[in-house]
Formats: C-alpha cells, structure tokens, sequence
C-alpha cells in the first residue's frame, strides 16, 4: 500500500466515524415521542416521501426547476458512480471496458452539472445572496474528484491526482454541507413522519 | 449571506439591547429544545434556493431575506457558531453567527416579518426540512427573550388573562348566544333550536373562533343549525370556548399547552366525548395536533374539525343539503394550517360538492395551496402589514383566476386576511366560512304541530 491509498483509507476511515458520531449525536439528542392520536400511520409517509415525493411531478418547486432538479440528479449519479470505481480502485477490482466507458460518460455528465450548479450559484443573485463559502468549496471539491475520475477513467496514470482529491473531499465532509448524504435521510424521514401521521404525506389524491 | 447585510426595517420590539445573561439563558434553553428532529433539520439544508418559489413573501417582493433557507440560516448559523466545532473554529466557512442583539433583530423581523408558518417550504424543501418548524423554533427562542412582536404577544397575553383572544366578557358571550338563539328559532320556526352552554353530558363540546361572536354571527348560527338539523347533543362553554391558540405563533409551549389545557379541561368538567373545532385553521392545528406534545399527555377525548362532523352528518343523512340554493360559482381557498399541516384535505370538498351547485378548485389547491398571508400571528402583527397585504397578492391572483364570486374558507383567520385581500385588490367576491353555505343549503322539515 503506498502512501496516496493509505491517504485515501484514512480519509474514507475518518469520514466514516466522523458521520457516524454525527449520527449517534443527533440521535443521542432525545427521540420524539407523539402523543397525538395519529390519523393514519406514518410508513405510507415515509415509502412517498423517499420515492414519489421526490419526482418532478409531485413536488413544485422540481417542476418549476426542471434543468436544476435534472442537474443535480446527474451530478450525484455521477458522484455515485466516481465513488464505486474509487472503492473498485482501492479494492484491486478490475471492472469490465464497457461499465468504465458508460461509468465515464455519467460521470461527464455529472461534472458538467455540477460546474452548472457551481456557475448558477454564483452567476444568480438570489442564490449567491443564501450561499456561503462551503457551498462554493464544497462543490468545488466535489466537481474536481469528478474530474479526476474521469481523467483516470481516460488515462490510469493519473490515479495518484485521484486518490488526491478523493482524500481532501473525505476529510471536508464532515465538516461542510456534503454531509447532508446523512442528514437527508434522517430529515425526510421525520418529516415525513409527522406529515405521515397527519395524512398529508402521501396526499390523497392518488392514495 | 448577504442577505444579512441588509438592515431589517421591523417591528418596534426590536432594536432593544438584551444583557448577554439574557441571550445565554435563551441559547440554552434553544439548545435543549434541539432534538434529534431538529438537529436532522438544522444541519440538512444545502441552500439549493429551490424553496424560494414556494414563498408566498418571496415571490412577491424578491428579497433575499424572504427565501426560506436564509430563514433556516438564521437559526442554523447561530446553533452552529455556538454548539458546533466547526461554527467554533472556523465560523467563516458556513457564516456562522454570534446570538447578539442585533441577531435577535434580524430574527424579530424575519422569522416573525416573513413567515406565516404555512409549511410550504417544507414540502417544497428538496432535502425534506421541516423548515417551518425551525422558523417556529427561532420564535421559541424569542419568546424566551421576550422579543415576540408586542401586538402578537398581546393578543397572546389577552386570551391568558380574559380567557379568550378577544376579552369577550361572559355576559357578552351569553347575550350573544341567546339573540343568535332567538334569531335562529324565528328563521327556522322552531322553538326548540338551542344555543346550549354549560349542558354537562352532552356529546359535542363545540369551542369557537371569538371572532365569530365578535364579527361573524352568521358563522356561529350556521354551526347551531346544523347541529340543530343533525339532532346533534351538543353544548357550548360558558367561560373557555375559544379554539384559537396564539401560542402557536409566538412560540411559546409553555403558554400554547395552557391555552389548549382550558379546553381540554372545560371537556372533563362537562364530561363530553368530542371536542369539536370550529373552522379555524390555526386552532385545528394547535388543539388537535400540537396539544398534545406541548402537555406532553394523550387526549382522553376525541378532537374534530367542524368540516369532519359535518361530512360525517352528510354521509350518515342525519342532515340533507339542496345545492340550488347556493348557485353562484364558489371556490375553496386551503388554510395551511387545516390541509398542509392538518390533514383535513378532503372532506370540505366532499361538503362543497354537496353544498353549492358551481364548485372550483383553485390553482394550485389541497396541500399545494398557497397562503393567504393571515397565518404565522400575521393579522395581529400590525409593523409588518404592508408585507402581509402584499404577499396575499398570491392568493388575490388565484382568486380572481377562478372567476368565482364567493370564496369558502374552513378559517377565520383567513376570512379576516381574504377580507382584505377582497378590499385591496378589488376582488369584488364575498368570502364566507363552509359552514355558512352548508346553514344556506339546508333542507329543515317544519315541526309538526303535535
């Protein structure tokens, strides 16, 4: 193991426990207990609000924003599939020519949208006006392992400015927004919990 | 953010200066209300900006300062800067602020100056933040600091001390209900129609917006028809009967689970199964939902909105409705606090179509609808008027879309705030409460003369 793949291990190892203590520090914070007679149970809420909730079509504000929503579906595709050819790499497995080729043309994609997001936030007034320097740093961090995945997908030698990246965007996540890859699932969930719970999730139209 | 630079013009309970024991109490006391809901929320958001859109205060006078992840940030920043490491260390990096005066300002006059608390935002939220329930919990922190806008905090501190939000004395109370009695019996010719108060035993403890024995008489003599038509036992309070709670706009638990505590007692004292609510969209909220977790207790008792009881008399036949007489094309406006955050979607349309022979939709309606403006403590937060006026130009534009002349609402906040809405823009509609078209449309059998 020479020192970048180390890097990389420790980075992954610390970006792990780092999100893991989050976790338990969240949840250490007190469960809320109901004591209101729910109108209906709240899994219904909660399957909706992972799934159906989420698309163009239910929620206005993906709708009104289409080439935003598309973009940042591509942009975690891309940063999902960058992930999995990381732990291929870390893993010594060799995948097949044509998943690396596709891989590389979502994760083209992905850094397009990306750099897209990247410009609207600072090209649009109201936007830049919420942002603050980890959105910029965060994004940027982000849009640069995509680079670098792409580059080792085109040319192996380039793996070390992989590994690089990878390990500087493992040990910011904690700390900036890019742990939201956490905290998303524990927000939905307890919206969707009590919106669950009082039958607005899922609506009934289509219920 | 640079919406911070921005000077907040405000309400005259800011610009005050709070000793730096008070401020560390009231982050305190914030901190220990931060559970593992909130602490999901406050540290989920990825200021995408999607939420913009769905602000009815946004998208009518584009500031920033009316996006609601810059009022998530608010909260956020100063959670961050004072219980988290890296808002320690490295504030820079997420804008993290210090819990000073003029924060506490800024809070004042965004959390309170634009937001109705409708919950939009969150449903709209691409992350899923319950960024209303944030918004609310800023204002907690403000209560604690004693920093509620005052005219909000005295509608609050009027319903602590008279018992109800518009100091209506008992006598008046009972005045009222015995002409409204009389009127009714005279309509319908027939003397057996009651205003009951006080009927230990009864089924239905029925508690009412004050405003309604106040300013909208018709709305509560719909109600004693119906229960009247229904052949419902049923019994007003002659001392609490008000289902508005305010506390659930200033943010005080404390003083909203009292409040929701008078009703919940005035139904033991009366021994009634069902607490039944009039069309009031906060008060829905707060009594059926809400209550219970600020008294931290199960209700022993059934809570309804008046629209469910009066969907259920349809269905059953205990009451029959002729549409014809209500002819004129009607539209429905959603209070947030009934449909969003309620759950009450369905069953004032089910009454509607029943009720009048033109019903419309608005566009867009149930859960998707847009705030009137009066929700949040909005109608008793005079400084910040003009804002709310304006961002009811939303719900003005969607009215006027339906072409109808008679707006349904199931509340009188939004009665009061459609109101206006009516007057400002030149509407030209009449706003009325479904229970008044449900009255309207009654088929009464005359007594028989045994």
């Amino acid at each position: 193991m020479n020192l970048l793949t180390l890097l990389v291990t420790v980075s992954i190892a610390y970006c792990g426990i780092a999100l893991a203590f989050l976790f338990l520090q969240a949840r250490s914070r007190g469960k809320k207990i109901f004591y209101s007679a729910a109108r209906m149970n709240a899994a219904p809420g909660i399957r909706y609000a992972f799934t159906q909730g989420m698309l163009p079509w239910e929620k206005e504000s993906a709708a009104h924003h289409l080439p935003t929503y598309l973009a940042g579906v591509i942009y975690h595709a891309g940063i999902g599939i960058s992930l999995f050819f990381l732990f291929c790499t870390l893993l010594n497995i060799t995948l097949p020519a044509l998943l690396y080729r596709t891989g590389g043309w979502i994760v083209m994609a992905g850094l397009i949208s990306g750099f897209s997001l990247l410009i609207k936030r600072g090209v649009f007034r109201s936007l830049r006006s919420i942002s603050v320097p980890d959105d910029f740093l965060s994004n940027i961090l982000v849009n640069l392992f995509l680079v670098f995945t792409f580059s080792w997908i085109l040319a192996p030698q380039t793996l070390p400015w992989l590994y690089g990246a990878a390990a500087l965007l493992f040990f910011y996540i904690p700390a900036g927004k890019i742990r939201h890859c956490m905290y998303f699932f524990l927000s939905r969930r307890f919206l969707a919990i009590d919106l669950g719970r009082r039958a607005v999730f899922p609506p009934a139209v289509g219920r | 953010m640079g919406s911070e630079e921005k000077k907040p013009s405000t309400d005259p309970s800011s610009g005050r200066r709070l000793p730096s024991s008070s401020l560390k109490d009231a982050l305190q006391e914030l901190k220990q209300a931060i559970d593992s809901e909130y602490d999901a929320y406050l540290n989920a958001c990825v200021r995408c900006g999607l939420c913009a859109d769905s602000c009815h205060y946004y998208l009518t006078d584009g500031e920033s300062a009316s996006i609601p992840a810059h009022k998530l940030h608010l909260v956020a920043s100063v959670v961050r800067r004072n219980f988290s490491y890296t808002g320690r260390y490295i504030p820079f990096l997420t804008r993290a602020r210090a819990f000073d005066s003029d924060m506490v300002d800024r809070w004042i006059d965004d959390l309170f100056g634009r937001c109705s608390l409708c919950g939009r935002c969150s449903l709209n939220c691409s992350i899923g933040i319950g960024i209303h329930r944030v918004i609310r919990l800023g204002r907690s922190t403000l209560a604690r600091l004693n920093a509620v806008p005052q005219s909000l905090q005295s509608t609050v501190d009027k319903a602590l001390t008279s018992g109800n939000n518009m100091g209506i004395q008992r006598e008046d109370w009972l005045d009222t209900l015995s002409w409204i009695e009389e009127e009714l019996q005279s309509e319908i010719g027939d003397t057996r129609l009651r205003m009951p108060v006080d009927q230990s035993g009864a089924r239905v403890l029925y508690a009412v917006n004050p405003r309604e024995p106040m300013f909208y008489p018709l709305s509560l003599s719909a109600a004693g028809k119906i229960f009247h038509a229904a052949g419902e036992s049923w019994t007003l309070a002659s001392d609490f009967f008000d289902v508005t709670n305010y506390g659930l706009f200033n943010g005080d638990d404390k003083t909203a689970g009292e409040l929701s505590d008078r009703l919940a007692r005035t139904m033991e004292r009366l021994g009634c199964e069902t607490l039944v609510l009039s069309e009031c969209g906060h008060g829905y909220n707060a009594n059926r939902w809400e209550a219970p977790e600020w008294l931290k207790r199960r209700n022993a008792f059934e809570v309804k909105s008046l629209l469910e009881v009066m969907g259920d008399y349809i269905r059953s036949g205990r009451i029959r409705l002729d549409p014809s007489k209500n002819s004129e094309r009607v539209t429905l406006h959603d209070p947030c606090n009934l449909v969003r955050l309620g759950g009450v979607v369905d069953e004032q349309r089910f009454i509607l179509r029943h009720a009048v022979e033109n019903f419309v939709e608005m566009t867009p309606c149930r859960e998707k609808n847009f705030c009137c403006g009066g929700g949040g403590g909005q109608l008793s937060m005079t400084p910040f008027a003009e804002r709310r006026i304006r961002a009811g130009k939303i719900k003005a534009d969607q009215i006027s879309a339906t072409e109808a002349k008679i707006v349904a609402t199931p509340c009188h906040n939004c009665i009061d705030q459609l109101g206006e809405l009516n007057r400002h823009y030149k509407l030209g509609v009449s706003i009325v409460s479904v229970g008044e078209l449900v009255a309207e449309a009654l088929i009464l059998d005359r007594p028989s003369e045994s």
